[in-house]
């Protein structure tokens, strides 16, 4: 295993959507700090951008403050959220959605010259190049980038961050990079829970496969303290291949229906706890509806006329184009026209409607609130460490624009925090330790694959931990016997096997996968209430309980026994 | 999951990594080293997320899903170019329908 060494000023883990922000921040600000990101994929497509993207969800429109954003998160996440984080990127959205217009993103804009409004807090966009938009506003900024290099440990010193360890994902080189300040931006976890789809179809899903929760892991092995991660987030998504049904929704208008084709929001509407928290509400309704024997549940777009089913397919070719292949494969089935409609689609015979199924559960920051417990500036608990996007936590719907104000809140925080003193020297011990824990599944010898390790973690979350075959549905037994579980599994790290690097590559994305999930489980197991439906439905404690459970529920592992100590945190981000 | 057609490919003129090779976000395509062919080496694990469809400079890459998802035949072809990104939707009576959609402002 070759060992390549590089030292930077500002080292940026993940060059996504708040990788991308912090690294322009720094090259703005301080032309002379070098600052190199680290990617696992090429930044010109990677994580979850990847695909394209057809709305924003975090902007003010006229009218709207960074307090009545604030004060919608705050609703939608039954009060539970870091205030001080979510006034913080509410003040950013509009400069950097106006920033990235610049960058050439194209943005639909109403007759009065202000962004169109798609819904309350989105707008519409022309997203499918977002990524590439980014990345070449990166370069511009003349900001090194390593490419296909999967981050796979911080390295500590003297309890402070000083850099990190990455493996080249296609020669396995081992990268030794120290720097001054480190940024975490790497995304959220995927593949925890086992997947709706089989077999070739697994990957198929709403958030990106390969953003498997390295960035709280590597965090999680150095002590850095973790919140939420009980709020796991669930997508309400057009079943099979899990297309956005806000494209739907809000996009074109359609209304949630039963199978007898009844509206069912409203009939919900009156006795829900959770009526005012709209996202939630969506996803448990339908839920409840299955539960009743009305389903399936479908998004009924029969209202559509020609012109405007043409720009939703637009829409959906910006962000989820596998969509327009099951507007085809419907064609042909039901002998209706989604392609190239004769005249109206409105009123064809009622099949203009795609069924809806909640999605696996992910651990995300940037949609939901699991992630670093950071301050207002980003730091985290760790000397030297700032995260930024879906790796923090605290400040639920962010999304992308989101993302890209902490980016550049993290870069500022850490610009100031640089200083001149020289780069710490690494152990060679040190180096040695990382060399052997990552080459280990290469060794010649009959082992686990990786890919049969990842569906033996899926089928435990399954089972044990609320997945899709339980209805997200969670209690104290099962949850133990899903820890029980997760500590053998992790016991059984060492017989990984690796045919190649890319397996060696997957072979540590299983390993992190299964700390962050225990940390998951942990976190359920711990917050004796149900605040938030479905994400964290517990059935021995269906009732929200604001008397005791007010409050954040964060975790710390023990960097030398890798045990996980629950902490609680008030509503002020305080003990 | 992506179909590469060899007809059409031109192995990006013999350059060392391809162009769908280098953009793939799951790094699932590599290079037959016995005819430079690139090659989905992992479909099961693909995102359907089209950047090796858009980026294929002679476009020959189609988007198809898989059976276990939707059991139709249907295709999506892509080319991103300059400041457009066009697509082709083609069934599988043959029906086909074309976009071209500015994806870059000027």
């Amino acid at each position: 295993m070759e060992i390549v060494k590089k030292d930077t000023d500002l080292l940026i883990i993940g060059g996504g959507a708040a990788g991308c922000f912090a690294a322009v921040e720094a090259k703005t600000q301080s032309p002379n700090r070098r600052c190199l990101i680290i990617e696992k994929a090429h930044i010109d497509r990677s994580g979850c951008l990847a695909m394209g993207l057809n709305a924003i969800n975090a902007y003010l429109h006229p009218g709207e403050s960074p307090e009545s954003y604030l004060n919608h998160v705050k609703q939608e996440f039954m009060g539970l959220v870091r205030e001080d984080l979510v006034l913080s990127i509410a003040r950013g959205l509009n400069d950097t959605v106006k920033r990235v217009e610049q960058w050439g993103l194209p943005i639909e804009k109403g007759t009065d010259g202000n962004y169109k409004p798609r819904g309350r807090r989105a707008i519409r966009i022309i997203g499918e190049r977002l990524k590439p938009i980014l990345a070449e506003a990166v370069r511009r900024h003349r900001v090194e980038v390593l490419n296909r290099v999967a981050v796979t440990n911080l390295i500590l010193k003297e309890g402070k961050i000083v850099g990190a360890f990455g493996l080249g994902v296609r020669d396995g080189t081992l990268y030794v990079i120290r720097a001054k300040g480190v940024i975490i931006a790497t995304g959220g976890a995927s593949g925890l829970y086992k997947p709706p789809n089989p077999g070739s179809a697994r990957h198929l899903m709403w958030y990106c496969p390969w953003n498997v929760g390295t960035g709280y892991a590597i965090g999680l092995r150095a002590g850095a303290e973790m919140t939420s991660f009980e709020n796991r987030f669930i997508a309400l998504r057009v079943k099979d291949i899990q297309s956005p049904t806000g494209t739907l929704a809000l996009g074109a208008g359609a209304r949630q229906v039963n199978a007898k084709g009844e509206s069912y929001l409203e009939k919900y509407y009156k006795d829900s706890p959770v009526k005012d928290s709209p996202t939630y509400f969506r996803l448990l309704s339908t839920v409840l509806e299955n539960r009743a024997g009305r389903g399936p549940c479908y998004l009924d777009l029969n209202h559509l006329d020609t012109q405007t089913l043409r720009q939703f397919k637009e829409d959906l070719l910006n962000m989820s184009p596998s969509m327009l292949l099951m507007l085809a494969s419907r064609d042909v089935r039901h002998g209706k026209s989604w392609i190239n409609p004769p005249e109206e689609a409105r009123g064809m015979g009622g099949n203009y409607r795609f069924e809806i199924t909640g999605s696996e559960p992910y651990v995300v920051g940037g949609h939901g609130e699991a992630g670093y417990w950071v301050d207002v500036e980003r730091r985290t608990t760790l000397q030297g460490l700032y995260a930024a996007g879906d790796v923090a936590g605290g400040a639920p719907k962010k999304y992308v624009s989101g993302c890209w104000v902490e980016g550049q809140i993290a870069a500022r925080t850490a610009l100031k925090e640089i200083n001149n003193a020289p780069l710490p020297s690494i152990e060679e011990g040190a180096v040695k330790e990382e060399q052997v824990r990552v080459s280990v599944p290469l060794k010649d010898s009959k082992g686990i694959p990786p890919q049969e390790m990842e569906e033996r973690l899926q089928k435990i979350m399954d089972e044990y931990a609320g997945g899709l075959s339980t209805q997200y549905e969670l209690n104290e037994e099962k949850l133990r016997v899903g820890r029980v579980l997760l500590k053998d599994l992790k016991a059984g790290v060492p017989n990984l096997e690796a045919k190649n690097h890319h397996e060696l590559v997957s072979c540590m994305e299983v390993v992190d996968r299964i700390d962050v999930a225990r940390v998951v489980v942990e976190h359920l197991l711990y917050r004796k209430e149900t605040r938030w439906p479905c994400s964290q439905s517990r059935i021995d404690y269906p009732k929200r309980d604001d008397a005791h459970w007010l409050k954040f529920v964060n975790s710390v592992m023990d960097v030398n026994t890798g045990e996980i100590q629950i902490l609680e945190k008030g509503l002020n981000g305080k003990d | 999951m992506v179909k590469i057609d060899y007809k059409v490919c031109n192995r990006c003129e013999g350059a060392r990594e391809k162009r769908c090779q280098r953009i793939c976000p799951g790094d699932l395509i590599g290079v037959n080293p016995e005819d430079d062919r690139p090659v989905v080496l992992y479909p099961e694990d693909c995102w359907a997320c089209t950047a090796c469809v858009k980026d294929c400079p002679v476009a020959a890459i189609t988007l198809k899903l898989p059976f276990q998802a939707l059991e139709k035949g249907d295709s999506l072809r892509a080319t991103a170019k300059g400041r457009k990104t066009s697509w082709v939707l083609e069934g599988t009576d043959g029906k086909k329908e074309e976009f071209e959609i500015t994806v870059v402002s000027s």
